[in-house]
């Protein structure tokens, strides 16, 4: 059980503690006896024991006390109770105190054994427990350390204020007194003190300053290079810290850590116990390399930064010197600056540039210092330093020129004197070429970084760019100075438009910018043939010169050809020239042996050459004046060409401007004549002719006739007319162009009449110009102007004429259609006007529907509007035949139209049912009237007036005592007239037929005896008659648009419910309905009855209320009423007595026969008074509907043989023959059975009677259909005539042969009949003949 | 039937009209009956209580009372709930009959439409079933 606590038995008994101790210490476990509570106590107290067994009963100290002190020691022992005496308090008491056992005595050895084990066993879990716990706690301890580390590294980037925090996070989670990080320099392989936490004052120096030689430290294997933590908790002794540092600050332990970033050690942090030995745990070494890994996380993130912020710092110097370099243009300064600059870069004490010219590497600048090691002024390339940077076009770095072999001795040599040491070249480049090297030189040997390398080769490459940008720009400004000079002289040509003022100004230019002493302009001529002088060098007045454009004019023939300049300049140049043709060398203008020959071209025309020299002063020409003098040439020709495009433009624009105001003045009049008149004003105006002439071609003749003219003397021009063809004019027409002749006398061409030659022969012009008038396609004349003075036509004049001809044409045909359209709008007046009347018309048609009154208006309005003398209409009826005639006839005396008379016209039109027009009613004698020719009328106009389904109701005829030729508008106007005249007709009768249709309506309105209300269905009243306004007491005529529900509040009664019903009727009509209405204050009973009103689709728009007075019916019901209770009461009663009374009588011994005879008749008639009360009760009662019947199937064929028995003495008395038939058959019938009963005794009793003795009555039971019973009775009695068989069924009627059998009837038998089947829902009828007895049937629903 | 088998049984009649009265009071008298009157309704609800006749012929249209008040006072009265009581009425009307007979009478007859004959007959049956 090796390590394990003892187990404690206190137990007063020593024979059970031997016992159980034996057993124990043989089961393997350690065991102590205390023998007392007092012994046991305190081994508790001061010993450690896994279990303890205790006896409860002790005798020194309550066995419960030592449970508790048990389960207060530090890592407290299971309890197991041992007892002798196993008591329910022992064994609460050991629960209680969660004692891990109880067990009795005498003690079961086994049992013991096992729980003792399973204590052990859980005792080393809980150890294991506990322990597995601290570890996770220190887990945790070490995560938390890493995240604060983690999170105060990574709140700075600055790596020395990281390495601090780390020190300080290490301190506190190693427990350390001090701590100091080192880093490693690479160069000289120290650790250097970088930061510390915690430091005395004393050890400052130490700590924070002192370098430490890594290799020489004892712990540098196992730290660097398997990175492992290295520890001593005996610093002073320990042989691996025996570097002097170590013993200059005295203390117990120190630990060092390594740093390590990116996978590689980099420093170290040294960790300081002053006093506490610390030892470390193989795990805790373990967790620490963790964290040193995790440090170097972190320490990276703020390396990088320090890195991107040198990186952003170096930028910023580059971009700064770019900056100041594009501020500058100056080369030198340029050059300057960028030694300056690179020197400054990378911290050298000397720069400088060497750059290409040709072969050679010439310095281009240096700084003062750089003056010795860059002495030489040209290198070659490859030469020396710069050569090979020149050559490779890489950068060349040297850290120690004096291991360098590679440079110029001599400058190796000066720069070893003055201590130069480091070098880099780096290649200047200018459009991909290396055309030069920036050199840096640094005192001292040097490790050149890659970046500062990077960066002085970007400086180089900027440095390119600058350098190539003021060269660039110093050969710009020189070139621009004469760009400017020329673009002057560009202007100068162009601030005039004249052509004169833009050649001086070349000449101006050519002298001043180009510097020649002679210009000469020459320029092509229109036919292009010649070279024409412009001007001549300056001088005032050029002289007429002209070359030919043949090889004869030499070299300017030469430029004038090849389009480009000759240039003489040498006599190698002349000798190469075709020479100038001798004839032209008269000219002094011409003579040099020095010149030059630019042509002026414009676009793809050649226009002219310019000749320059410098002849006067002799002075040699420079070949670079050549390309500004051909340039400037250039500009010339432009000019040129522009000043003549102006030149036109400006002519054509005056043109444009005269033509303009030869347009508006044509526009200002639109009348022909006075049109002509402008035209030929302005011909003349135009052109400066002295005569104008206008022809216009006469269709009807076939010619063209002089229409007007201007200057033209009248015996020329009247009754001048030329064929086409003929003359000038005649040409023009025929040939639709200008035709023109200089001079008529000699022109041959020229044909005329003999009549038209007499008249040219003595006229005055002699020029003639003549222009078609054209138009749309189609020419109408011509114009001519005359000159009387021979007179060449220009193209111009030409053209200008022909435009006036267009635009004379245009105004004429504008004026034609102005005409035109005049004469359009005053037919369209006509004609709008025309409608205006007949609207006018047709509404005096529609004002009144008196047929007479309105036709008469009407047709003296129509008359009027289309000025005629008469106009009637003839209306016609349903044959045809002439009804009567309305209107007005040219006199007033009886017309043609009176019936009597001929009905010509009438009845044409009426079978032809379209207008007649007489234009002279004379030629018309089978239609006119002769009347009508003996009151002036001379035309007349009929129209047909057609009504619906083609109906001619009339004919309308206007009368004229002029002739008339009605136009078609006129026509179209008076047909719709006659239309609108069948509309209003058509509309009048119906009217009359509304009128009259209402008129009865109305009459029969207000005479019914019923009062009637027509209600809207939103509850207002649309009529009421008179009727009804006495009744409910109210203005007929004043209550139209009330609210029905407001009036009749007016008239409320007592009888809430009545209105309710009428209430209800307002909200819907469709239900209809009826009741009374008590009126209080009139004392009357109105009965009213609501149907629902529908329009023609079916709708419901409302009900209508039909009122009637029953006061009196009310009345008499009620004394219907009367009678039936007296007659109960009153009659019942004493008629009861009688007949008591005399059946006491008879019963009375002794009476005398005759007396009792006299009681007998005296009883029969009492019968028959009771008898007929009861039938009048009955009818009452049935009529009133006051009887209430109980409908229950019933069985007829029974009810039947019921009543028959009753009927038997009856039956028997008269020896009749009764049989019945068909009771099997017969269904169960819906019927109340007393009333049945009763229909049956009538009706059979009616059998018995009305048959004489021993007659045959059948009775016959069968169905009519499945849903109707039949009952039906025959007898073989006297019958009934047929003239009483309609009524037999009637209250009070008896058949006029009843009385022959019987006179007692009281004719309410068959009534009651009719009043009980009916009642239920059955119907009764009676077949007969008189003589040979009747059938009465009736039928009644069956049950089914 | 015979007149031995009703002969001593007491009749209560209950009629305001005196010609009436006196006519089946006679009748009745003939048949061997007991018979004792009265003129209105009052005296006949009184007499029927106290006298406890076999049967009452019981009017209703009467003074004081009508004919079908005594009916229910009777109804009420365990005493004479199961009295028979013949209604002569002159009304038909429906309802008349449908309220009377509602209330358990032996029989509902207009006065004018039955003879003395058919009454004597009606009281012996109703006697006859009441014994028998």
């Amino acid at each position: 059980m090796g390590e394990q606590d003892a187990i404690l038995v206190v137990d007063a008994d020593p024979e059970a503690a031997l016992l159980l101790s034996d057993f124990l210490e043989r089961e393997g476990y350690s065991v102590v006896v205390a023998a007392t509570g007092a012994e046991g106590l305190r081994r508790i107290h001061e010993e450690r024991f896994a279990l303890v067994l205790l006896d409860l009963e002790l005798p020194d100290v309550d066995g419960t006390v030592l449970m508790r002190e048990a389960g207060g020691v530090e890592a407290p022992p299971e309890v197991i109770v041992v007892t002798g005496h196993a008591t329910l308090d022992s064994a609460i008491q050991a629960v209680e105190s969660r004692s891990a056992g109880y067990i009795l005595k005498p003690v079961d050895l086994s049992r013991l054994g096992a729980i003792v084990a399973r204590v052990f066993d859980r005792r080393r879990l809980t150890q294991d427990n506990a322990r597995l716990h601290a570890e996770l706690a220190e887990r945790l301890g070490e995560s938390e350390a890493l995240a604060a580390i983690s999170a105060t590294v990574s709140s700075t980037l600055d790596v020395r204020e990281a390495l601090r925090r780390i020190c300080r996070e290490l301190a506190r989670l190693l427990g350390a007194d001090t701590v100091a990080a080192y880093l490693h320099e690479f160069g000289t392989g120290q650790l250097v003190p970088t930061a510390a936490y915690h430091v005395p004052k004393e050890y400052l120096a130490t700590l924070s300053s002192a370098p430490l030689p890594l290799k020489d430290q004892g712990f540098f294997l196992p730290l660097w290079a398997e990175r492992r933590p290295v520890y001593s908790d005996a610093v002073a002794q320990d042989e691996r810290f025996t570097h002097a540092m170590f013993r200059s600050f005295p203390h117990q332990s120190g630990l060092v850590l390594p740093l390590i970033v990116d996978d590689e050690v980099i420093g170290g942090f040294y960790l300081v116990w002053w006093t506490a030995r610390r030892r470390f745990s193989e795990r805790e070494l373990r967790a620490l390399e963790h964290v040193c890994e995790q440090v170097g996380f972190f320490l990276r993130n703020a390396r990088l930064y320090e890195q991107a912020e040198r990186n952003r710092n170096r930028l910023e110097v580059l971009n700064e010197v770019l900056r100041r370099l594009a501020a500058v243009h100056n080369p030198e300064e340029v050059l300057t600056i960028i030694v300056n600059e690179a020197a400054r870069l990378v911290g050298a004490e000397a720069a400088g540039l060497r750059l290409l010219e040709g072969d050679d590497l010439v310095v281009g600048a240096r700084t003062e210092s750089a003056a010795t090691v860059m002495s030489r002024p040209r290198l070659k390339i490859g030469e020396s330093l710069s050569g090979l940077v020149v050559a490779t076009g890489e950068s060349v770095v040297v850290e120690d020129l004096a291991a360098d072999t590679r440079h110029d001795p001599a400058h190796k040599r000066s720069a070893l004197e003055r201590g130069f040491r480091g070098f880099i070249g780096a290649p200047l480049r200018a459009h991909g070429r290396v055309v030069g090297t920036l050199n840096v030189y640094t005192k001292g040997a040097r490790h050149f970084l890659p970046d500062e390398i990077a960066l002085l080769s970007a400086l180089a490459d900027q440095a390119s760019l600058a350098i190539e940008k003021s060269r660039l720009l110093r050969e710009t400004e020189e070139g621009r100075a004469l760009l400017e000079q020329l673009s002057h002289a560009a202007i100068a040509m162009q601030s005039s438009w004249e052509r004169d003022a833009r050649l001086a100004a070349f000449v101006h230019a050519a002298r001043d910018v180009v510097g020649f002493d002679r210009v000469n302009v020459f320029l092509l001529t229109a036919d292009g043939s010649e070279l024409e002088l412009a001007t001549a060098g300056g001088d005032e007045e050029a002289p007429a010169l002209r070359l030919p454009v043949t090889p004869a004019a030499g070299p300017y023939h030469e430029a004038l050809k090849s389009r480009r300049p000759v240039a003489v300049l040498s006599d190698a140049d002349l000798a190469q020239v075709l020479p100038l043709d001798r004839t032209h060398l008269d000219h002094a203008y011409l003579r040099s042996r020095r010149f030059v020959v630019a042509p002026l071209v414009v676009g793809e025309r050649v226009i002219g050459v310019v000749s320059a020299d410098n002849k006067s002063s002799r002075r040699p020409i420079s070949r670079q004046s050549v390309e500004p003098f051909s340039s400037l040439c250039q500009n010339l020709a432009t000019a040129l060409e522009e000043s003549r495009l102006y030149a036109e433009a400006r002519a054509r624009e005056q043109e444009a401007t005269r033509l303009y105001a030869v347009t508006r003045q044509l526009a200002t009049s639109l009348d022909r004549e006075r049109l002509l008149d402008v035209i030929a004003e302005q011909a003349t105006e135009l052109t400066g002719c002295d005569a104008v002439g206008i022809f216009f071609y006469d269709v009807t003749r076939g010619v063209l006739v002089f229409h007007r003219g201007l200057h033209l003397p009248a015996e020329l021009t009247r009754g001048l007319a030329l064929r086409p063809g003929e003359g000038i004019a005649g040409r023009a027409y025929q040939e639709r162009q200008p035709v023109w002749t200089r001079d008529r006398l000699t022109d041959a061409t020229l044909r005329h009449s003999p009549a038209a030659q007499r008249l040219v022969d003595a006229a005055a012009p002699r020029a003639y110009l003549g222009v078609p008038i054209t138009s749309r396609e189609e020419t109408h004349g011509t114009l001519v102007v005359y000159f009387f003075a021979p007179h060449d036509f220009t193209t111009r004049e030409i053209q200008l004429v022909s435009t006036l001809a267009d635009h004379a044409a245009l105004a004429l045909e504008n004026a034609r259609l102005f005409e035109e359209t005049q004469r359009r709008e005053s037919e369209a007046k006509t004609l709008s006007d025309g409608l205006t009347l007949l609207n006018q018309a047709a509404r005096a048609l529609h004002r009144t529907l008196e047929v007479d009154a309105m036709l008469d208006g009407a047709l003296t309005e129509l008359a009027r509007s289309f000025a005629a003398n008469g106009a009637l209409v003839h209306l016609l009826n349903e044959d045809g035949s002439l009804s009567r005639s309305v209107g007005h006839w040219v006199s007033g005396g009886p017309h043609p139209g009176d019936p009597g008379r001929l009905g010509g016209i009438r009845d044409h039109v009426r079978r032809t049912r379209a207008p007649l027009l007489l234009r002279d009613v004379t030629r018309h004698p089978e239609f006119v009237h002769p009347a009508n020719v003996a009151h002036g009328v001379r035309s007349i106009a009929a129209f047909p007036i057609v009504g619906q389904r083609e109906r001619v109701l009339g004919v309308l005829v206007l009368y004229y005592t002029t002739p008339q030729a009605l136009g078609d508008t006129e026509t179209r106007l008076l047909t719709s007239y006659a239309d609108q005249l069948a509309t209003a007709l058509e509309n009048v009768g119906l009217y009359e037929e509304t009128q009259t249709q209402r008129v009865r309506l109305a009459q029969i309105f207000d005479s019914t005896s019923d009062g009637i209300v027509l209600v809207s269905r939103a509850g207002e009243i649309q009529a009421a008659n008179r009727q009804a306004g006495e009744l409910l007491g109210f203005d007929a005529s004043a209550v139209i648009g009330t609210r029905l529900a407001a009036l009749l509040t007016g008239a409320r009664t007592d009888s809430d419910r009545v209105f309710g019903n009428l209430a209800a009727l307002l909200g819907d009509p469709d239900r209809g309905g009826e009741g009374d209405l008590e009126l209080r204050r009139s004392g009357r009973t109105v009965h009213w009855a609501a149907q629902p009103t529908r329009d023609a689709s079916g709708g419901t728009i409302g009900f209508t209320l039909t009122l009637s007075d029953v006061t009196h019916e009310r009345q008499v019901s009620q004394m219907k009423t009367d009678f039936v209770s007296f007659v109960t009461h009153q009659l019942r009663t004493p008629l009861a007595g009688i007949k008591w009374m005399l059946e006491l009588a008879a019963q009375t011994p002794q009476v005398p026969e005759e007396a009792g005879s006299y009681i007998e008749d005296a009883r029969a008639a009492a019968e028959r008074l009771i008898g007929l009360v009861n039938d009048l009760l009955d009818v009452s009662r049935l009529e009133s509907g006051k009887l209430t019947v109980v409908l229950q199937p019933t069985n007829l064929a029974k009810l039947t043989q019921s009543a028959l028995d009753d009927l038997g003495v009856l039956i028997r008395e008269k020896g009749h023959h009764l049989s019945v038939t068909g009771a099997g058959s017969v269904p169960a019938v819906m019927a109340d059975p007393q009333l049945l009963r009763q229909v049956i005794v009538n009706l059979t009793s009616n059998a018995i009677k009305y048959t004489p003795t021993g007659g045959a009555i059948s009775i016959f039971l069968g169905v009519e259909d499945g849903r109707t019973a039949r009952w039906a009775i025959t007898d073989s009695g006297i019958g009934i005539p047929k003239a009483s068989l309609a009524r037999l069924f009637e209250k009070f009627y008896r058949a006029d042969n009843a009385h022959t059998i019987e006179t007692e009837g009281t004719g309410l038998g068959l009534y009651l009949v009719r009043l009980m089947v009916e009642k239920l829902d059955g119907q009764v009828w009676c077949e007969s003949e008189e003589g040979r007895g009747s059938t009465f049937i009736f039928t009644l629903p069956t049950s089914g | 039937m015979t007149p031995m088998e009703t002969t001593g049984k007491r009749v209560l009649l209950v009629e305001d009209d005196r010609f009436l009265r006196r006519a089946c009071e006679a009748s009745l008298r003939q048949r061997g009956l007991t018979v004792t009157t009265a003129v209105d309704g009052e005296e006949g609800l009184r007499l029927a209580q106290s006298e406890r006749p076999d049967i009452v012929l019981l009017d209703m249209l009467m003074p004081k009372l009508s004919g079908l008040e005594v009916l229910r006072a009777l109804r009420r009265d365990e005493a004479t709930r199961r009295m028979p009581v013949l209604i002569l009425s002159n009304s038909s009307r429906e309802q008349d009959i449908a309220e009377v007979t509602s209330l358990g009478v032996s029989g509902y007859f207009v006065k004018s439409n039955l003879s003395l004959q058919e009454l004597g007959e009606l009281v012996g049956r109703v006697l006859a079933g009441q014994s028998g």
